[in-house]
């Protein structure tokens, strides 16, 4: 086994216990204390006490959203990377959650669908066409989507949707309420029949990046050379963009937009394992989940007793992930 | 230095010394280069603000005709001077200047960026406005005489923040902008997080602030941001002339021994002071500051982005921006910032899909 | 050169270190301030320190001096002392308490400024309030269509619209309380005292004491314990306090409350997972706007939510938001009665 390999092999091991760690951590942390004994008690033999309800009921319900979530977000993001060729794409810079929030309340207000199910349909519509849209507008022009380009599309993007929505809710006080509860992504207060119904979603679209994996390491070389190696490229980006709508829908229907996750997870998985896309997705599907359960943990100690939603602590997380990022050379040639 | 010099031969010995397109103004011993369609197009950027100015006092719940109108303005009695002096006039004046602020701020940091897409929106300076206005709020301070300053403040702590952090051996404006945008998610974030904890009474007037309204906001606001403008003024004097420098390459800056360093850092100083005084007065009025001197520009077609139509462009954008936002959903007032966002959003699109001559 | 731009790029950062270490600072001071369920005896301010307690008291200062039929009066309130040259006939309210407190006066508004979630009239003033014109929302007032109507009497609160004071009082005389909420016999009190319907206001709230005595009659001495749990969007439970309207009505009528929510404040927050502090012998919920949006149903499908006393016993209700919770006056305090004595005597 070569020295790569190995690292390779260590760090995935690693992630699997970190991830296994964010894991415990949600489940026995929360704004209601509960010894640790209690909350194993409760998972393995059940209990109809108080504190084993709240963790049957509530935390493990939130903490396979949570893996869900991180899942759907940090492969997402690889692949946006992927395709792009990249280094800012993420589904919360490029626009992309927000156009799938409003996907999710135009179902909910004009088409009147109630169910998951339902709307993730409406938030693949909406994520598909903000992805298109901001790359589009990224793209053109001379030198292609630079980062910062790629960046100022979604950040106009964002600021668009908000105006509509601040536009629907001013002359419809009802969508209001029905829009503030998908406005700030959050993992809590999330019935697990959510994760029921969209789990069939989320495996299609990480089989779908499955099989892109290869074809993604092509594209890192250049699409000529992708060409060159037998690689359809327009065709892997076509799929590779489907694939991160999906997966950037299913994240969105669940819990709402959240920035930053599809950003940092890439880039640290990167940093650990190389460039090989197999390898970084494997790892970025262990920490992303990893994050966002940190993340949904951090943010419920803090306020206690009342919670701060997890798009907020994610992107108070992810900035300065974003300033040592662009700080870097390689992404900002000077 | 970048400016081609007269070719075509034979010319009048004057001619020589000025490029084309200027015109030598004269007042005593001092005499500036005037672009001459710089200055045809001011003129009819200040027409066109006129017009707007006398269609917002004119138009509104109820219709005020123009002569009623500047029968109000001289103080003549008038049954209608409750709602054109008391109530419409304040209101326009602080759109105006608002509007002016934006512009200019829009104008300066777009200079130093060395490129169009850079503005005060994007680099953070409204969102650390919001950011300081809603925490405040919150807290309780709900005086509208303190919470200009707040804005104030935040605006220019996070610019702060932002050029610290986009610093690296230099400033780099695609840095800047990266690092604008990422702080501005940020601190939206933390803005929500704030309006959802706080009381609810107050979230809900805040949440009115966020998007930017001049619903009764009056000579109150109107006055520290006059204030702030007339101070200014030197500056931005020094700032028109600075304007050219900061378009020369560095190495040609540096073969004239000029210091670029100091004088992007006062540009981006003035911009940022404009702007976060601006948000404080009638919140963060988006993209006005993209917009403004971007069509000024393009309507001057001079080498640097001319300041004092970007002022006139951002005044009547945010005035005819009021207008519509007043009247289309009436009697329901829809903040002026959702409009200016729709339509400047979009049009930052459109920018960046088309951005070929730079870079 | 280079030493020195690193020293100005060290002093940023220095002052924005200090200044967000002074943000932080003030978070903290709000998460102190944040009424912990259970920690009842934390006297939590919402707004603007001791004037939060204070509020009701200093609202019942202000008034007028005049006597009954006597005009122009000069009616002292929260903004400075306005003069009111005749009876006012074209009132406009800017909030639904000014909206209950005028109807209940037999006075039919020209105009309302009516909240951003609700357009409508609340459904229980309806058939007395006429067709008042709408002039905005509560947070977006228009003034252009305030000055339209013509009005000869505005009434509002400062903590609504003291920015907009200027211009009202230039429009029409303009009366504002401190805030709508707990202080709504004072702000009553206040608007009856402009309107020189004093007398009427004072016989409404004698007639609502009578029914507070009733009630507490009725209920005896060993009264049941009263838990106020509201739901907002994004999953928000608020348990409501001493310093809310339905505060002020429970505690006339001598009703125990929960220990957490025997505080003075509006609401003390809970997550979801501390539901079972919501619990009382009675529990009284209300969903702000849409239940779908709020997350009610969910978060009564808590299983803590099955395990709560009060709910074991059948003893948890779910009554109407516009009067328990968004009420703030005489005729919605007398519906809310009308509906505890319904429950409580059950």
């Amino acid at each position: 086994m070569s020295h790569a390999t190995r690292r390779r092999i260590g760090w995935t091991v690693v992630g699997t216990l970190l991830l296994f760690l964010a894991v415990l951590l949600s489940l026995a942390l929360g704004s209601r204390q509960i010894p640790p004994a209690q909350v194993f008690d409760a998972l393995l033999h059940g209990g109809t006490g108080d504190n084993a309800q709240v963790v049957r009921a509530l935390r493990v319900p939130r903490t396979v959203i949570g893996v869900m979530v991180g899942l759907a977000l940090a492969v997402a993001g690889v692949v946006m990377q992927g395709i792009t060729r990249n280094p800012i794409a993420e589904p919360g810079i490029l626009g992309v959650s927000q156009g799938a929030a409003l996907g999710v309340v135009c179902a909910i207000a004009f088409a009147g669908v109630h169910t998951p199910a339902g709307y993730v349909w409406f938030a693949f519509a909406g994520a598909g066409l903000a992805a298109v849209v901001a790359y589009a507008v990224a793209g053109s022009g001379r030198g292609g989507a630079s980062p910062v380009k790629l960046a100022l599309a979604g950040a106009a993007m964002n600021a668009f949707i908000a105006s509509v929505v601040s536009a629907i809710v001013t002359t419809d006080a009802r969508a209001l309420d029905e829009f503030r509860f998908w406005d700030v992504g959050s993992i809590g207060g999330r019935d697990g029949e959510v994760a029921a119904q969209t789990w069939p979603f989320l495996l299609v679209g990480l089989l779908l990046v499955a099989v892109l994996a290869r074809g993604l390491d092509a594209l890192a070389l250049g699409d000529d050379v992708a060409r060159g190696l037998g690689h359809p490229v327009a065709l892997l980006r076509g799929l590779g963009a489907l694939a991160a709508t999906v997966l950037t829908g299913v994240a969105v229907a669940v819990a709402g937009p959240i920035a930053f996750t599809g950003l940092a997870v890439p880039h640290i998985a990167r940093a650990l394992v190389g460039a090989d896309h197999r390898w970084v997705l494997a790892l970025s599907a262990l920490l992303g989940p990893a994050v966002i359960l940190v993340s949904d943990v951090l943010g419920r100690v803090v306020f206690a007793p009342s919670e701060v939603p997890v798009a907020v602590m994610t992107a108070l997380l992810g900035v300065p992930f974003l300033v040592a990022l662009v700080r870097r050379k390689a992404t900002v040639p000077a | 230095m970048t400016q081609p010099l007269e070719r075509t031969a034979p010319t009048p010995a004057p001619r020589r010394l000025r490029p084309s397109g200027y015109t030598v103004a004269r007042a005593g011993d001092v005499s500036f280069l005037l672009h001459r369609r710089a200055c045809a197009v001011a003129v009819l950027l200040a027409v066109v603000l006129a017009v707007t100015v006398v269609a917002s006092l004119c138009v509104g719940e109820s219709y005020v005709s123009p002569t009623e109108v500047v029968r109000v303005l001289l103080g003549q009695p008038s049954p209608d001077e409750l709602v054109v002096g008391t109530l419409r006039l304040p209101r326009l004046v602080t759109g105006l200047l608002v509007g002016a602020a934006f512009g200019v701020s829009g104008a300066l940091i777009q200079t130093v960026a060395r490129n169009s897409l850079a503005s005060p929106d994007v680099i953070g300076v409204t969102h650390g406005a919001g950011a300081a206005t809603v925490t405040a709020m919150t807290f309780g301070i709900t005086s509208y005489s303190v919470l200009p300053y707040v804005s104030v403040a935040g605006g220019l702590s996070a610019a702060v923040f932002v050029y610290v952090f986009a610093w690296r051996g230099g400033l780099h404006a695609t840095r800047f902008v990266l690092v604008g945008i990422g702080v501005s998610i940020a601190l939206g974030s933390l803005t929500r997080l704030f309006l959802t904890k706080g009381d609810y009474l107050v979230a809900q007037q805040a949440k009115v602030w966020l998007t930017g309204s001049l619903n009764g906001r009056g000579y109150d606001q109107a006055a520290p941001l006059a204030l702030v403008v007339a101070v200014l003024v030197p500056a931005l004097l020094w700032a028109a002339h600075a304007q050219r420098m900061v378009c020369l390459d560095d190495s040609t800056a540096t073969a004239l021994g000029v210091r670029l360093g100091p004088v992007r850092l006062g540009l981006t100083g003035l911009g940022v002071v404009l702007a976060s005084v601006a948000t404080g007065a009638a919140g963060p009025v988006d993209f006005v500051a993209l917009l403004a001197p971007q069509i000024a520009h393009r309507l001057t077609r001079t080498a640097q982005i001319p300041l004092l139509s970007s002022a006139l462009t951002g005044a009547s954008i945010v005035l005819v921006a009021d207008l519509l936002a007043r009247r289309l959903f009436s009697p329901v007032e829809l903040p002026v910032g959702v409009l200016t966002a729709a339509v400047g959003a979009p049009y930052l699109m459109w920018l960046i899909a088309r951005n070929r001559r730079r870079r | 050169m280079l030493h020195r731009r690193r020293g100005t790029a060290a002093v940023a950062l220095a002052v924005a270190a200090a200044l967000s270490l002074a943000a932080c600072g003030g978070s903290n001071d709000s998460a102190d301030k944040k009424p912990a369920a259970g920690a009842g005896d934390k006297k939590a301010v919402a707004q603007g320190g001791d004037e939060f307690a204070d509020a009701a008291k200093k609202t019942a200062e202000m008034g007028t001096d005049a006597k009954p039929g006597e005009w122009p009066r000069t009616v002292e309130h929260a903004m400075g002392e306005t003069v009111i040259e005749s009876q006012p006939k074209r009132v406009v309210v800017l909030d639904v308490g000014e909206l209950d407190n005028v109807v209940s006066l037999g006075i039919k508004p020209v105009g309302l400024a009516p909240t951003e979630g609700s357009p409508e009239l609340p459904s229980y003033l309806k058939k007395d309030a006429g067709t008042p014109a709408n002039v905005g929302t509560i947070n977006n007032l228009n003034l252009e269509a305030i000055a339209g109507l013509k009005p000869d009497l505005i009434l509002g609160s400062q903590l609504r619209a003291a920015d907009k004071y200027d211009e009202l009082s230039k429009i029409a005389p303009t009366v504002f309380s401190l805030r709508p909420g707990f202080t709504w016999k004072e702000n009553y009190l206040l608007n009856a005292a402009a309107l020189d319907k004093t007398a009427a206001a004072k016989a409404q709230l004698a007639a609502y004491d009578k029914k507070v005595e009733e009630l507490d009659a009725k209920l005896g001495a060993d009264k049941p314990t009263v838990s106020m749990v509201r739901y907002l969007p994004d999953g928000v439970i608020r348990l409501y306090a001493n310093a809310s309207f339905i505060g002020t009505i429970l505690k006339d009528a001598g009703i125990p409350r929960p220990k957490n929510q025997d505080i003075e404040d509006l609401a003390a927050e809970v997550s979801a997972e501390n539901i079972d502090q919501a619990d009382g012998d009675y529990i009284f919920t209300g969903v702000y706007g849409d239940a779908k949006a709020t997350d009610k149903s969910r978060a009564q499908s808590n299983p803590l939510w099955k395990n709560l006393k009060a709910v074991k016993e059948g003893h948890a209700y779910d009554v109407p938001d516009e009067t328990w919770y968004l009420g703030l006056g005489v005729t919605a305090a007398n519906e809310v009665l009308a509906d505890l004595e319904k429950y409580l005597t059950k």
